[in-house]
């Protein structure tokens, strides 16, 4: 992957630093006492202005939120990180009269976090929680933006972790989870109370090597960071993890009220490759889980092998490097889907997947769609991984080398700097980490793609001779880039229809502003509207069947580098958009009546997800689809259509089993 | 099996018009055309006699180490696997589940391949052979060919008259990408990188071991991407995999002769088998991400229109 590329998002700037200064340091000892004991260790940093009101949030609530309009429980929406809000208020119509509600200043700079939302009880506004990239995290009034309480981690920022981006919390039960700084080489996981903010659990990321199994052993990690927002469901908090850029990755879950470690998987067996290049594989998890209740299915997508450009000291496919990984709550792999075998150019499936029921060739299928960087989305069967579909490129796909294979995408790089080529995509990838978009409402993924080239070339290896690792792209390549081509660069959000693989729609961001590299991460509505921002500070509103430009909004002195979210709230009759931008969190609204352009969903549907849910097994109670809760009663369907079918057969078979 | 599966290799003219002219014959071979022993004859068996102390040495290093037997018997296996392997073309690419054919040769060829690590034959070789250019894959070709012993274990495998060719001309063809790209690791990785030279495999390991992977790997492959593959491409990765096979095979060839102990091949023979297969597997695992895995837009299969 190639974050490193992007130093004004990996660097801790001035401004975190400053406001670093005279953070309470907390003691080591007294840290890694309060691991799994649920001890309130640093109270001392907790700002308190008001309690944050709410209720407990329940597994019924997570599975719920991919359809309610009210809520945006987790990262990318829904335990299915869809990255669609069933909201509507906002139409293609009304859109031009979206306005400013509000803006959140920060004292940091360059966030990348997505903001969730948590609904009130009956009266009670909804919370924003956030996450800052100086280690501070906050709730906030969801209708205001007025603070309920900061909380500042301590800690400092170790420069052995790899760049260190917050991108967000999870919320379960009565807590909100994300990632803090932590002790020397290992960042934390942290807990804290969603009412007040004070502290509640944490746990070091790092897999300690006392409890390695002894086919890992030879190779402790040696680091272990976190550029996702953790995902919660089941009791669990599951989360990958960043290692430097060579070691071996692995994924984890957490028990969610104590934060003791449940179980951890590496993503390199050892089995599966020659000697000890596992230790060397990488393949880490970037990006947050996606999580289907139906199939009862956590999915992790992977990173590339480590070593770009020449890859020659690892053969074979490189399992399960570029790769969705599907386990099972208690970890048990169910299958693996390596989507690029053997790769040597940085074209990792850093980015999340999304699971839907979706139409693919005139089928209903329940399926999940990822992306990898060399620039094609992929379509594929909850059941067991195998390709329902893949799409047309989203962008240029090119491969200037005059090398081995010699065709036109998808060979060698050339060996030696003298005879460099041009790459499209280059590492930065034709998609990117930033998630993308599902809408059932067209059928169509809103992808988050970008042109950019690169020039680049493998280094020099004699049969006998030296490998040689250069620095200057990450210490990771076995080569290096000179350079950029003259070619045309552009942002861009490519519509990718699910039924047939055909791009319907490309929206350039050129039409906005002077290029400005990166991918638009989009987020679509019920109100047939495609938010989407840019590093250029836009946020811009396009139709989701035409792609045409209907809105946007400049944030003057913003980059942004993060996902629009968006919410209904029925007592001020509003739906919202939020972004956060580079140092502020900006939220817009429009007040307008309900469109209920959403699919209804029967009866009987309704129930049968319900039970489903209430099937699962949870901490804490369910709650009823009309109760006060969470305000999620639009959404109780939760899952409709073929999900609800599976659910069906799911319930009958645990019923035979009676 | 797809039409004419024996004669669609992926080696092109120009391959076997290098490979010819490595031998010393002028003129061209389309597919199906001349096999390995009318070629034996215009070849020179001393042609690698350079390479002779480096196959007195290997002896040498793995005296009385290799168990010959356990060798042999993997390679009837192996033979046996390889053309079952082959035959499930004729079947079409699965659509309801994995097949275990390629990973039915990648089981024959595991056991070998550990014991002939276990006894420092991968280790040996890497410190003996010399480096993969054209000009010593030249002469180890031709005194391959040359050989009435090697190109008739080439045949014992099942790749008799233009299949051998294609098998040899294979490595002549991509000779400069082997020496670029020879799927090998040695020696020190410095500068910024803890990761120890003993972490990765020599390239004889690598050539071995990587083919072994992808042969693990394939039947899972062709299932999960069906929709995107076609029958051409299902014929390359049988293509592919017979040839990591026949690499395979000649290796164990090597190490039997070795492991028996017997002068059965002359000490440039033996370097000149150890260098092909090497080259074979090595060739192979480059040609079959080009051919197989890495699957362009004009390479797939058509996308089927949806139902809108």
């Amino acid at each position: 992957m190639s974050e490193q590329n992007e130093p004004e998002t990996n660097s801790l700037s001035a401004r975190d630093a400053a406001a670093l200064e005279g953070a309470g340091e907390l003691d080591p000892e007294e840290r890694s006492e309060s691991v799994d004991t649920g001890a309130v260790s640093a109270v001392e940093n907790v700002t308190l202005e008001q309690e944050a009101p709410g209720s407990a949030v329940t597994d019924d609530d997570l599975v719920a939120d991919v359809d309610s309009a009210e809520s945006w429980l987790a990262y990318n929406k829904g335990l299915e990180q869809t990255g669609y809000s069933p909201a509507d208020r906002i139409t293609t119509e009304n859109v031009t009269d979206l306005e400013r509600e509000y803006v959140v200043d920060t004292d940091t700079s360059g966030m990348q976090t997505t903001p969730i939302v948590v609904p009130g009880g009956e009266g009670e506004s909804a919370v924003m929680y956030f996450t800052q990239q100086n280690n501070k995290m906050k709730a906030v009034d969801a209708r205001t933006g007025d603070l309920y309480w900061e909380y500042a981690a301590d800690g400092e920022q170790s420069p052995t972790v790899f760049p260190w981006n917050n991108r967000g919390f999870a919320v379960y039960g009565d807590l909100v989870v994300t990632s803090a700084w932590g002790e020397g080489d290992s960042d934390r996981l942290i807990a804290l109370d969603r009412y007040t903010g004070e502290f509640q659990w944490e746990t070091d990321l790092i897999w300690p090597e006392e409890e390695l199994p002894e086919e890992l052993s030879d190779y402790p990690p040696q680091v272990a960071g976190l550029t996702q927002a953790p995902m919660a469901y089941d009791g669990k908090i599951f989360t990958g993890v960043v290692t430097n850029q060579v070691r071996w990755g692995w994924v984890q879950a957490f028990d969610a009220e104590t934060g003791e470690v449940l179980w951890r998987e590496t993503l390199v067996p050892p089995e599966e490759w020659i000697e000890d290049t596992w230790a060397y594989g990488n393949s880490v998890n970037w990006m947050n889980a996606t999580i289907d209740p139906v199939s009862e299915t956590v999915l992790f997508n992977t990173g590339d092998p480590a070593g770009w450009y020449n890859s020659s000291h690892r053969p074979g496919p490189n399992k399960h490097s570029v790769s969705v990984l599907a386990f099972d709550f208690d970890g048990e792999m169910k299958w693996s889907k390596q989507l690029l075998a053997h790769e040597l150019w940085d074209y990792d499936a850093g980015s999340i997947s999304q699971v839907a029921d979706v139409t693919i060739a005139g089928e209903e299928r329940r399926a999940v769609m990822a992306n990898t960087k060399e620039g094609w989305a992929y379509v594929l069967d909850i059941e067991d991984g195998k390709l329902l579909q893949r799409s047309e490129p989203v962008g240029k796909q090119e491969h200037r080398y005059g090398s081995w294979p010699d065709s036109e995408f998808l060979n060698m790089v050339p060996i030696g700097k003298e005879n460099a080529g041009d790459s499209f995509p280059g590492t930065t990838g034709g998609t990117e980490w930033l998630p993308d978009a599902y809408s059932p409402r067209t059928n169509y993924r809103y992808v988050s793609g970008q042109d950019m080239g690169m020039t680049v070339y493998g280094a020099e290896g004699d049969y006998i001779g030296d490998v040689t690792w250069e620095e200057g792209v990450g210490e990771a390549a076995h080569g290096g880039a000179v350079g950029v081509p003259d070619d045309k660069q552009s942002s861009q959000v490519v519509a990718i229809d699910i039924n047939t693989g055909e791009i319907a729609w490309k929206f350039d961001f050129a039409e906005l502003e002077e290029f400005v590299s990166f991918t638009p991460s989009p987020t679509a509505t019920a109100g047939g509207l495609v938010f989407a921002p840019s590093r250029g500070g836009h946020l811009a509103a396009l139709d989701d069947e035409s792609g045409d430009l209907l809105w946007s909004d400049q944030i003057e002195g913003q980059s942004i580098t993060s996902t629009p979210i968006s919410w209904d709230d029925p007592e001020t009759g509003k739906q919202y958009v939020g972004i956060a931008a580079d140092s502020k969190v900006v939220v817009y609204s429009l007040e307008a009546d309900v469109q209920q352009a959403t699919e209804t969903v029967t009866e009987t549907e309704t129930e049968t997800a319900t039970e489903a849910a209430a099937d699962t097994e949870t901490a804490t109670e369910t709650t009823s689809t009309d109760g006060p809760g969470l305000g999620v009663g639009a959404g109780a369907a939760g899952v409709g259509g073929y999900a609800a079918k599976k659910l069906r057969d799911s319930d009958d078979g645990e019923d035979d089993d009676e | 099996m797809v039409e004419g599966y024996g004669e669609r290799t992926t080696v092109s003219d120009e391959d076997r018009r290098e490979f010819l002219k490595v031998l010393g014959v002028s003129g061209s071979i389309a597919a199906g055309g001349l096999g390995l022993e009318e070629l034996g004859s215009t070849a020179s068996l001393g042609a690698a006699e350079e390479l002779a102390p480096v196959g007195q040495a290997i002896r040498s290093d793995l005296s009385g180490a290799i168990d010959a037997d356990l060798v042999a018997e993997q390679q009837a296996a192996l033979t046996t696997s390889s053309e079952e392997m082959v035959a499930t073309v004729e079947r079409g690419l699965p659509s309801e589940a994995p097949r275990e054919a390629f990973a039915a040769v990648a089981d024959a060829g595991w056991p070998v391949y550990e014991h002939l690590r276990d006894v420092g034959f991968y280790a040996s070789a890497d410190e003996q052979l010399p480096a993969f250019d054209a000009d010593t894959l030249g002469a180890a070709m031709e005194t391959f060919v040359a050989s009435d012993q090697l190109v008739s274990m080439v045949e014992e495998f099942g790749l008799g008259n233009y299949q051998g060719v294609d098998l040899l001309a294979t490595v002549i063809g991509n000779a400069e990408q082997l020496q670029n790209y020879h799927w090998v690791a040695t020696e020190e990785v410095p500068g910024g990188v803890s990761a120890p030279s003993d972490a990765f495999p020599t390239a004889p390991q690598a050539a071995a071991g990587g083919a072994l992977l992808w042969l693990e790997d394939i039947d899972e492959y062709l299932y999960q991407n069906e929709l995107i593959l076609t029958e051409e491409i299902h014929a390359d990765a049988a293509w592919h995999g017979e040839t990591m096979a026949a690499g395979l095979h000649l290796m164990s060839e090597a190490a039997r002769v070795i492991g028996e102990g017997a002068g059965a091949l002359s000490d440039a023979e033996l370097a000149s088998l150890l260098t092909v297969s090497f080259a074979v597997q090595a060739t192979a695992q480059g040609l079959i991400t080009q051919d197989v895995y890495w699957v362009t837009e004009e390479m797939r299969a058509p996308r089927a229109a949806g139902d809108n």
